[in-house]
């Protein structure tokens, strides 16, 4: 049985059950996206560094930052610290939905830009294609979270990459520099907002 | 200037690189040359430009470091002759260039203030001022901080470093691009609370001396300070209670605008001392959405008016982690609210707090006031009789705190307090709350009210208006009811409920209150499982028979149409009952009910009772009253159990039991007695109240018949036949032995036919009357164990068994036993028959039956000669006193009358015992005593001998004197007395004696003492018998062993005493204190010398009881025996001290003295060192001598011999 229709198996005997399994299932649902997400953050803890290491310089120096750069249409971490904490818990599993499902593809860019920059970089290939490939459960994950919730599913993001031009290389290495920073930034706050909805159970009453 | 210029580097590297720190390192110090080199320039250009100008000083408004020096110059428009130049209001030494220029040097800048000092140059028309301010260029901003008090703002700050007194000025900006903001003189910039985002920040400080730019800070959520706002207090005041202080404060919960958890901390401090008393935390969940007030209420343990209290808040998040995970922070505190008490008021009256009649908990740990009014002063303040020490609350106000202040009196506990050598004071109950009433339970009685009980717990130690009250809650509507009268009735309160009907549940809670708090328990109650009816009423009885009785009750209250049941015991007189168990329907109040009572017995008494308990048990009610009664009487019901005895002459006596009272039925008014001759119609009868008749009979066989009649009628006929006369029944009685509390009796049967057995016994009483008792037996019987309370042990029974045959009873057996046998009481009297010289003949009488008390089996016959007694004199009846034991005599027959005692010593008295014996032991005995007569031989031998013996001594004496009469004439008659050579004279005493003894006659004057004193081997011996009573060998009693020929010293006193006398006297010490003129009579006196042993009573040496005294007048041969011939040392010794004893000396060896020999008793008197005189009991030997030569004194037992010698002989005095 493939994942998805494992995942459907179970938002449809979510919804078949009773009120009172719900709160059970929604928690176990926290649990493993929290479990999940914290998995994610281990393999990303080098992957930055990984990828600065096979842009060359200035990328590969010691010092390098680029603090006051981002990139227009990625989703940002950043958020008003009352914003985040007045969000409802279905707007929390929405805005990670929404962002993964961009990340994917921004995760597709980096590794395009990759396999045309650094073609015998096989190992940083390999670690971003695993990087979009982690994405899919993920999505999958909040999407069960999102059904507990009685949420519809989230409708497909539109293409990011469609209007963006074709950059030069060194533009195409900062960006993706930026990308992975800020996927990193996301898992954090994605993990930090699952903590905060796990400490208010049960998620549905 | 120059900040711009900064500000506008750093813009540009920000612009120009990715990485400004890095690229903007370089970029700074190229521009920083350029532009700093044309500022410089630029500068010194102006100043140039203003000095040469009239009427102008040369610098404006200088801004210089601390420690710079500079020249100023001043151009006066006029020529100046006297320029001064004043700096700081100081005069300062001048050049004077030329008549319109001076010039002046300032030296080494102070520090000037922050406004800057004022420099003047002034001429006589002329003045010019500008003003002078010195600092320091500005450190590097450092240690950013971040606080957020709303979790939207954040205010990060840094530290400036020193003082540069000048204005700094400061821009902080982020790491993004055109993101710098201008904080002006502030070293703090306010930013956006971002989340998930680090904040980089540098800070660059610029004033008029330099520029210093931070590094970049970096500062994440983690580094944030959340320090939430100070708490508003809103209000603070007294609550319900004096102990209360409630504090209001504000929640600002829309300053936050999300739901945030805070904790409230308020602190309160007795604002006198300003000394903290509490302090206590409050959590909440802040409502954003509306203005909200808080309250929390702090209960004191001293009451709010004795002196002021102030209170503050703050506050501090708490979010948990993952909400926020940075660090959280105490706000500040908020400003003091007081709460003032009543020491600080005006009032001139004192009071004392808790206030007149406060009731507190026990256990409480509080603190009684006592407030002084204006202008007065506390002197003491006491709390009961505690010995607690006051504390100063404020100038005008004490208090004393009592720690877990226990229960009060009823009265109440007085605090009293002394000011100005007034007393006031208060009363104040120490108490409990109530307890949770317990076992609470209703039960219903009358169909209308639930009566609950309950028991109230711990007592509250309150009473009157602080009692506890209790009120029943329950129905449907939850009616409540006081219960005004629980209070009085413990421990089992009970209340009362109405209900509408006797059915149903119902809730109920009983519900108790006093000052010190309230609670209740409840129960639900089914009421027809509590049902407890009150007891069946007025029981009594309508109707009886012999043996039925109608009962009726009547019901208390109304239980019309309710299933009781109704137990009824009945006890008849002989403490049986039986209970019946009876379903009855209530009926209305007073509604009888009736029961009718079978099978009871006739003419007995009968006590009845009920009560009541419903169909579903619950409880039994109360015992109704007793009704007591007698059933009617009935005919006797049994027959009589009748016997009789037939004397040869034809005296039939009837013999019958009295009916027991279950046959009875009644008492028995008479007995009606009818016989019929066998073979005859005619009968004769007779009626008696009596248990026994007498009738006459001829000799023909009778049929009798026996009835017994009460006021209801006549018992069933007994018949007892008696046979025609047949001669006497020769049957001889048959001893049987007895079974302790009966007999086991075994009989054969004769006749088939057989109606029965009787036993019949009568016990030998030793009158004439023999009470006739009997038992009968079925026929299949011919054993049993016969039994009876009657049957006493040492009585004789005679037993007859009878045979009931179709004509009348025969006898079987007749037996005589004993049910135990004991020992006779009475010895059979005895008495001598006849004596010989070597035999005695004697004989006895029968012991009466009834004292035998058992079947005599034989007598014991005991003798024994009597020691020097006669028979005369010796006491009858005394058994065993100075005889010798010897074994009974048994003579095995009970018929024995007479015996013969042989093998007796002719002259002889003897004793002689006698007793029976019986299976239960023997008798007392009966003793008489009896002497043999003497032998003739031994006569004649006794006269002849003693006859025989003075005729020869007179012969010797004779041819003795004759042959030395001339010694015996110098001696005694000389021609010429000699004074010098006078035995006579040569004692002291003569000249006392010698009006009475004139003329020296041997038989008027004799010496006055002389001693005869034989050394012999005494200790030796004594020793001898010393280890030979070690061995264990018996050493008789005052007697030595017969081989022993070394006895104790012999003396003699030729005083003469007569018998009685010597009797109480030892003759031996006696003679010492007798006046020589006594009568010279040899008097000899042994001390136990085995020679003397056959002059003494025969016997075995026992002297116990026995006379011992010798009295011998005459001669008594001295015995004579072989001496050592070298006496030892000791013996001489012995000699030498008697030589200088006046008086009295033991006559014993030392030796023998020996306290190693146990034969002699310790003596009476202990005299140490010295003998005592038997009669005197002083000492006779002078301690003075004894103490001379020590190894001569004598221990303190070293006085036994003589004293026991003495003793002996005292006590056989006595004796005798």
């Amino acid at each position: 049985m493939s994942p998805t229709l494992t995942n459907l198996c179970v938002v449809i005997l979510l919804r078949m059950g009773g009120q009172e399994s719900a709160p059970v299932e929604a928690d176990r649902l926290l649990e493993e996206l929290h479990d999940y997400v914290r998995t994610l953050q281990d393999k990303t803890q080098g992957l930055l560094d990984t990828y600065l290491l096979n842009q060359g310089v200035p990328f590969n120096g010691s010092d390098f930052s680029a603090e006051g750069l981002w990139l227009s249409g990625l989703p940002r971490a950043s958020i008003p610290y009352r914003a985040w904490r007045n969000m409802t818990d279905e707007q929390r599993l929405l805005e990670n939905h929404q962002a993964y499902s961009l990340f994917q593809e921004y995760l597709q860019l980096v590794l395009d830009d990759q396999r045309e920059l650094s073609p015998n970089r096989t190992a940083l290939l390999l670690l971003l294609n695993q990087l979009r490939d982690d994405l899919t459960p993920l999505l999958r994950r909040l999407t069960a979270a999102l059904s507990v919730l009685h949420q519809a599913r989230p409708s497909p993001v539109e293409d990011p990459l469609g209007s963006l031009d074709a950059p030069a290389p060194f533009q195409r290495r900062l960006r993706g520099y930026l990308i992975l920073r800020e996927y990193r930034l996301w898992l954090i706050r994605t993990r930090r907002s699952l903590a905060v909805m796990m400490s208010k159970a049960p998620l549905v009453q | 200037m120059g900040g711009k210029l900064n500000a506008l580097v750093d813009d540009i590297a920000r612009v120009l690189s990715i990485k400004p720190k890095f690229v903007g390192m370089k970029l700074w110090v190229l521009f920083e040359v350029v532009f700093l080199a044309l500022l410089s320039a630029g500068c010194h250009l102006a100043i140039a430009q203003n000095a040469g100008q009239c009427g102008s000083i040369s610098i404006n408004n200088l801004i210089a470091n601390v420690g710079s020096s500079h020249e100023v110059t001043c151009n006066f428009c006029s020529a100046a002759d006297k320029v001064r130049w004043k700096y700081a209001g100081k005069l300062l030494p001048s050049t004077k260039v030329n008549s319109t220029v001076s010039m002046m040097s300032l030296l080494n800048l102070g520090l000037t203030s922050r406004k800057g000092e004022n420099l003047t140059c002034m001429s006589e028309t002329e003045s010019y001022a500008t003003s002078v301010q010195t600092g320091y260029p500005p450190d590097v901003p450092r240690d950013l901080d971040c606080v957020t008090q709303n979790l939207a703002e954040l205010i990060c700050s840094w530290n400036p470093g020193r003082d540069t007194n000048i204005e700094t000025s400061y821009r902080a900006c982020s790491g993004k691009l055109n993101d710098c903001t201008e904080v002006g003189t502030n070293n703090f910039v306010k930013r956006d609370f971002f989340i998930f985002e680090d904040l980089i920040l540098q800070i660059t400080a610029t004033n008029a001396l330099g520029t210093q730019t931070s590094e970049m800070f970096r500062r994440a959520e983690s580094d944030f300070v959340f320090r939430p706002y100070t708490p508003e207090l809103l209000r603070v005041f007294k609550g319900p209670s004096d102990f209360q202080l409630v504090v209001v404060w504000n929640e600002d919960g829309e300053k936050y605008g999300f739901p945030l958890k805070l904790i409230f901390q308020i602190q309160v401090f007795q604002t006198y001392k300003m000394q903290e008393v509490w302090r206590g935390n409050h959590s909440s969940t802040l409502d954003f959405t509306q203005k909200r007030m808080l309250q929390i209420t702090w209960t004191s343990d001293m009451p709010l008016q004795c002196t002021a209290h102030s209170v503050r808040i703050r506050s501090i998040s708490n979010d948990d982690g993952a909400l926020f995970n940075g660090i959280k922070a105490w706000s500040d505190w908020s400003p003091l609210l007081t709460l003032h008490g009543l020491d600080t008021s005006n009032q001139t009256k004192s009071k004392v707090y808790p206030v007149d009649g406060t009731v507190l908990k026990v256990g409480s740990s509080l603190s009684f006031c006592c407030i002084a009014g204006e202008g007065k002063e506390i002197g003491e303040l006491t709390f009961d009789n505690l010995n607690a020490s006051t504390i100063k609350l404020s100038d005008r106000s004490k208090a004393i705190r009592i720690q877990n202040i226990s229960a009060s009196i009823e009265s109440g506990t007085n605090v009293v307090c002394v000011i100005n050598s007034e007393y006031i004071g208060a009363v104040i109950y120490i108490g409990y709350p109530p307890d949770i009433p317990k076992n609470l339970s209703c039960e219903m009685r009358d169909l209308q009210t639930l009566n609950c009980t309950w028991e109230p717990g711990r007592l509250t130690s309150l009473v009157s208006k602080h009692r506890t009250i209790y009120r029943l809650i329950g129905g449907s509507s939850q009616i409540s009811l006081p219960c005004e009268v629980a209070s009085r009735t413990y421990p089992n309160y009970w209340c009362g409920f109405p209900i509408s009907n006797g059915s149903g549940k119902h809730n109920i809670s009983i519900h108790a209150k006093n000052p010190l708090g309230e609670t209740q328990s409840h129960i639900i109650v089914d009421v027809t499982r509590v049902f407890h009816p009150f007891a069946p009423h007025q029981l009594r009885q309508e109707t009886k028979t012999s043996n039925t009785v109608i009962v009726s009750w009547l019901d208390q209250v109304n239980y019309r149409s309710v299933g009781l049941l109704c137990e009824m015991v009945i006890r008849d007189d002989s403490g049986r009952s039986i209970s019946h168990n009876y379903s009855v329907t209530g009926g209305p109040k007073d509604a009888r009910h009736t029961v009718i009572l079978n099978n009871l017995r006739p003419y007995t008494g009968y006590s009845i009772r009920a009560r009541y308990s419903s169909q579903h048990f619950w409880k039994w009610s109360k015992w109704s009253n007793f009704l007591n009664f007698t059933t009617e009487q009935a005919a006797p019901s049994a027959s009589l159990n009748v016997w009789r005895r037939i004397t040869p002459d034809r005296i039939v006596t009837l013999y019958w039991k009295p009916l027991s009272a279950a046959d009875a039925n009644g008492p028995v008014l008479s007995y009606t007695i009818t016989w019929t001759k066998v073979g005859s119609n005619s009968s004769s009868s007779i009626e008696t109240s009596m248990l026994n008749v007498e009738i006459q009979l001829d000799q023909a066989g009778y049929i009798i018949t026996v009835v017994a009649q009460n006021i209801a009628g006549t018992s069933p006929p007994s018949v007892i036949r008696i046979l025609p006369h047949s001669g006497d029944e020769n049957l001889d009685y048959v001893k049987v032995s007895g079974v302790g509390d009966g007999f086991n009796l075994t009989w054969q049967r004769n006749q088939a036919e057989s109606c029965g057995y009787t036993v019949q016994w009568c016990p030998f009483l030793g009158d004439s009357v023999c009470i006739i008792n009997w038992q009968k037996y079925p026929s299949n019987v011919t054993n049993v164990a016969l039994k009876s309370d009657t049957f006493q042990a040492g009585v004789r029974y005679n037993l007859e068994v009878y045979e009931c045959r179709n004509n009348g009873d025969y006898l079987l057996k007749r037996l005589v036993g004993y049910t135990r046998e004991l020992a006779p009481s009475e010895a059979p009297k005895l008495d001598i028959k006849e004596t010989t010289g070597d035999w005695v003949q004697i004989e006895w009488n029968d012991i009466p039956l009834v004292k035998q008390r058992g079947f005599i089996k034989g007598f014991k016959v005991y003798y024994s000669k009597l020691n020097n007694y006669s028979a005369a004199v010796k006491p009858m009846g005394t058994r065993r006193q100075n005889i010798d034991i010897s074994p009974p005599k048994i003579i095995n027959s009970s018929n024995a009358r007479t015996f013969q005692i042989t093998g007796l010593e002719p002259g002889t008295t003897y004793r002689v015992e006698l007793s029976a014996y019986t299976g239960g032991g023997d008798s007392p005995n009966r003793v008489v005593t009896v002497t043999t007569p003497n032998s003739p031989t031994a006569v004649i031998l006794g006269i002849t001998l003693p006859l025989v013996g003075i005729i020869t001594l007179g012969v010797i004496l004779s041819i003795f004197c004759y042959r030395k009469q001339e010694w015996i004439k110098e001696t005694f008659y000389p021609d010429i007395p000699d004074p010098n050579n006078s035995k006579v004279l040569q004692d002291g005493n003569f000249l006392q004696g010698v009006n009475s003894c004139k003329t020296l006659e041997p038989k008027d004057c004799t010496p006055n003492e002389v001693q005869v004193v034989e050394e012999k081997q005494i200790a030796v011996e004594t020793e001898k018998e010393v280890e030979e009573t070690k061995k264990g060998e018996v050493v008789p009693e005052d007697t030595s062993d017969t081989e022993n020929q070394n006895q104790g010293v012999l003396s003699y006193s030729p005083c003469r005493m007569s018998a009685e006398f010597s009797g109480k006297t030892n003759p031996a010490f006696e003679a010492v204190a007798l006046p020589s003129v006594y009568a010279s009579e040899v008097t000899y006196t042994s001390i136990r010398d085995p020679g003397y042993q056959q002059q003494e009573a025969s016997g075995d040496g026992s002297m116990e009881g026995t006379t011992e005294v010798i009295v011998k007048s005459g001669y008594q041969p001295q015995i004579h025996r072989a001496t050592n011939s070298a006496p030892d040392k000791e013996q001489t010794e012995v000699q030498q001290l008697m030589l200088h004893a006046n008086g009295y000396q033991p006559q014993a060896h030392r030796q023998s003295w020996s306290l190693d020999s146990g034969d002699f008793p310790p003596p009476e008197t202990e005299s140490v060192g010295s003998p005592t005189s038997i009669n005197s009991q002083a000492f006779l030997i002078p301690e003075k001598i004894l103490g001379e030569d020590h190894s001569f004194r004598p221990s303190v037992k070293m006085w036994s011999l003589p004293f026991f010698q003495n003793s002996r002989m005292s006590s056989d005095s006595n004796n005798s």
